[in-house]
């Protein structure tokens, strides 16, 4: 289905009444792109399905998530709070549903740097239950977010201990200047291997030493 | 891991409470005066089991289970008292007695219609089964309604617990032995699996990592304790 840019162009129709009740269940989801598969986590203790019949694994206690926001103006960084890392879980703490996996992932840096995850809001109907007695999703998920992984740090302290998974908004950095700087540092995280701009003075009056060729 | 057992202690228990902990959001109430409340099937079992006292060995079980506890590491199983629905403890006739039938029906071994009469050929419909409770069906991780039978299952009472592999669910309807329930299967439920009504059981961990602090007289007994506890996800 085409994005047409509008909220709820995809959502059924009633959803702005359904979502205007004064009681409402809702599951905030996460999708995390590493490279060696996706992991599908919600903020409920039980599985849940979303309405495209997406699987996604309780996190229980484990995820949090420090704050969500952005729009085109911020530089938004959000980050998720993973919890104990794995290695601190028992045998048989490390076979629960996709908890451990995450954290057997997130401690190879080649596997989710730079990789998107998602923030998803979905909305259940109370009164619409499967067979065994689920609630069914009401409208399509709601992309909160979009980010890219950056970086995970682990926080241990007399009180706490948990992983940090930092993520990217991809809406960050569109304030700043399309195209960087003409100067090699700029052309390199452009382009890595491009050393056209080597020696281009970075600094006005600065004496640029050419090398020599022996 | 090891599951320590709340059984070991010989010690009575004055209070037992379990109730589920509910964790609704909302953006607070706006100047309407009015607030949208959004719900997160994120319950959990929160209890709390009074001991009076621990005398001479006990007070020795406590230390040693206190101690092996680790804090809120510790996985605990507790046995949950389900008095009030029918519960099959003696004789088979005793437990349909609970359950409503007459003491003639118990006799002949089986009942009739409501009006009074039975089946051509002399007999009537058997009575409820004795057996343990079961599942009948599978029954995916996250589910409200299961089908038991068996035993105590088409009369557990609406209010009453059972255990599903020390998972803890409270009854909401019954209806023939289909129970709608809370909270979600955390885990699926294979059909035949066992169904625990006569004694159910719920695993914990401490709330507090000083939960089970005693403090003892001279050596002799402890004060009382209050053990606050929160359910343990972990299988």
């Amino acid at each position: 289905m085409r994005g047409t840019g509008r909220f709820f162009a995809d959502q059924p129709t009633g959803m702005i009444d359904f979502i205007q009740q004064g009681a409402i269940p809702r599951a905030l989801l996460l999708r995390l792109d590493f490279v060696s598969g996706s992991q599908y986590v919600a903020d409920w203790s039980v599985p849940v399905t979303d309405a495209n019949n997406q699987t996604w694994q309780p996190f229980k206690g484990l995820v949090s998530v420090a704050d969500v926001g952005g729009g085109a103006s911020t530089a938004q960084g959000v980050d998720f709070v993973l919890g104990i890392p794995w290695g601190f879980l028992d045998e048989t703490e490390q076979s629960i549903e996709g908890v451990g996996s995450i954290m057997e992932k997130v401690g190879d840096r080649a596997d989710y740097a730079g990789r998107p995850c998602a923030l998803y809001l979905q909305h259940f109907d109370p009164d619409d239950l499967d067979p065994h007695g689920r609630m069914r999703a009401k409208g399509v998920p709601v992309a909160l977010d979009v980010l890219r992984m950056q970086s995970v740090s682990a926080r241990f302290g007399r009180r706490g201990a948990g992983l940090v998974l930092r993520a990217q908004s991809i809406m960050e950095g569109t304030q700043r200047p399309l195209y960087g700087y003409l100067t090699d540092r700029d052309q390199r995280a452009r382009y890595p291997d491009d050393n056209g701009l080597r020696y281009v003075p970075e600094v006005a009056y600065s004496n640029q030493t050419w090398e020599r060729v022996s | 891991m090891t599951v320590h057992e709340l059984g070991a202690l010989s010690a009575e228990q004055a209070n037992q409470s379990f109730n589920l902990v509910t964790a609704t959001v909302g953006p607070g109430r706006g100047i309407s005066g009015r607030e949208q409340v959004i719900f997160r099937e994120s319950r959990y079992w929160q209890g709390a089991i009074d001991f009076r006292q621990f005398f001479f060995g006990d007070r020795l079980k406590a230390r040693a289970l206190a101690s092996r506890l680790r804090g809120r590491f510790g996985s605990l199983r507790i046995t949950i008292d389900n008095r009030g629905t029918p519960i099959k403890s003696g004789t088979d006739a005793a437990f349909w007695l609970a359950l409503g039938i007459s003491q003639s029906d118990i006799d002949r071994g089986f009942s009739g219609y409501s009006d009074g009469t039975i089946f051509d050929d002399g007999t009537g419909f058997d009575l409820p089964s004795t057996a343990s409770p079961t599942a009948y069906e599978a029954a995916p991780a996250g589910s409200t309604i299961v089908r038991l039978i068996g035993g105590e299952a088409t009369g557990l009472l609406p209010g009453a617990y059972f255990s599903v592999n020390d998972f803890l669910h409270i009854c909401e309807e019954n209806t023939s032995g289909v129970v709608v329930f809370s909270p979600p299967l955390r885990q699926a439920v294979a059909s035949g699996a066992a169904a625990n009504i006569a004694s159910p059981t719920i695993r914990v961990k401490l709330a507090d990592d000083a939960g089970f602090s005693l403090k003892e007289n001279y050596a002799h007994h402890t004060d009382p304790l209050t053990l606050t506890v929160v359910e343990d996800f972990q299988r």
